[in-house]
């Protein structure tokens, strides 16, 4: 026996916006595109993403703060692990920039190592960066080719101070091993063959009619956005830029 | 290489506009020191002058150092992507309470920026239209960067919150 009541009790939500039909998505942070932990809730359009709120804070590692307790020659271990993909670069920089401080001038021979060594370490960099590109939308064989390139150099800096990674490399107002003649002829060997794979990798994607049609338009960051919002690098540059930092 | 520095046309015409401000150059590099009143103004005249790249935001805790007034101070290092010069501009602030204005409206690379210098240092950036901690997660207290904080924590680690899988 029920009594029906006189009114609509049926529960009814708040009226749905446009934006409740999109789909939240969580990203991360364990997740193997995400290239070391970074978490984003994503809002998809179907497969289109609408909008991205990123948590940042999963690698922080206090390196500013470990910086407090130790020597500028220890430091240099830290710096390694800033930009991981290219420390030798980080040493360089961190080592330059005490010098600068504390007065001291390089002698030619140390400061070309430490550009060549920086160049090289650059060069991995990209090649890591730009690899990922073609992992992450499935062109495994342009990763592969950027990465036997990287296996090259990373014996060409075991060669030289004994760490493929993380090499810890400079110290104040020098290196920590010269170079030897092997290393150079390791460095000119790389330099003779590395040209055909950069043309190799140009050839597999650049003018692919699947990658354009993937990558372009996507995400685009005008030239004013990219410097008011402090891009800097390659992202810079991609914007227009005219050079990737302020030198 | 040493950069060209500005201190040819564009600290001249901020010393003119803003008469009193110290400035110095040391290992080519050139900096103004600048008070919390005027900060926002100064930062919004290096804008309009050519600085369009703000590099960095960041803070300098002088709690146990020799002869400091005041504790905190701040360094926004300036850049010009057109000129290739490079400003620092320091401002300093002190305890109970170290504010200063936000310069979102001038950079939006300081909404990140100032949000890490709020969750490292404590500095408040009124005007800030979202100043919340950027690394540490929301339920952290303390302001970890400061010299009074230290290196192994507070024993915060171990004390998170864990959800097992009975409870999740």
């Amino acid at each position: 026996m029920s009594i029906a009541p006189d009114h609509d009790t049926r529960v009814r939500p708040a009226a749905t916006r446009e934006e409740d039909y999109l789909w939240t998505l969580n990203f991360g942070p364990q997740h193997p595109a995400t290239h070391t932990t970074l978490r984003l809730v994503l809002k998809l359009e179907g497969e289109r993403v609408v909008d991205a709120m990123p948590e940042m804070g999963y690698l922080h590692s206090g390196f500013e703060k470990i910086g407090e307790h130790l020597t500028f020659n220890q430091y240099v271990t830290v710096t390694d692990r800033m930009n991981y993909i290219s420390p030798m670069a980080n040493n360089v920089a961190w080592h330059h920039a005490v010098e600068t401080l504390l007065g001291i001038d390089l002698t030619p021979r140390c400061k070309v190592i430490r550009t060549i060594v920086a160049e090289l370490a650059r060069i991995s960099d990209h090649l890591l960066s730009n690899g990922a590109v073609g992992l992450d939308t499935g062109a495994f064989t342009f990763f592969l080719y950027g990465f036997y390139q990287r296996e090259v150099i990373y014996d060409i800096f075991e060669t030289l101070c004994g760490a493929r990674f993380t090499n810890s490399y400079t110290r104040v107002g020098g290196v920590s091993h010269d170079f030897t003649p092997l290393v150079i002829e390791k460095i000119r060997t790389f330099l003779r063959t590395f040209p055909k794979t950069l043309n190799d990798m140009e050839r597999l994607l650049t003018r692919n009619r699947i990658f354009v049609d993937r990558t372009k338009g996507v995400g685009v960051l005008t030239k004013e956005e990219a410097i008011n919002g402090g891009a800097s690098g390659p992202v810079a540059r991609a914007s227009g830029a005219r050079r990737g930092s302020a030198c | 290489m040493t950069p060209p520095s500005p201190t040819a046309d564009i600290v001249p015409a901020l010393m003119a506009r803003f008469p009193g401000l110290e400035t110095s150059a040391y290992r080519g590099q050139t900096r103004v020191v600048v008070g919390e009143p005027v900060s926002l103004e100064v930062l919004s005249f290096l804008a309009a002058a050519g600085f369009d790249l703000l590099v960095d935001v960041t803070c300098v805790d002088y709690l146990e150092y020799r002869g400091a007034t005041r504790r905190y101070g701040l360094v926004y290092l300036l850049a010009s992507t057109a000129t290739a010069h490079r400003l620092t501009v320091r401002v300093f602030v002190d305890d109970p309470t170290p504010a200063v204005r936000s310069v979102v409206g001038l950079w939006r690379s300081a909404d990140w920026l100032e949000r890490e210098v709020w969750d490292m240092f404590g500095i408040d950036f009124v005007g800030h239209p979202d100043l919340r901690r950027l690394m540490m997660p929301e339920q952290f207290t303390a302001h970890p960067l400061r010299k009074d904080y230290p290196l192994q924590g507070r024993g915060e680690r171990h004390n998170f919150p864990v959800l097992t899988r009975e409870d999740g």
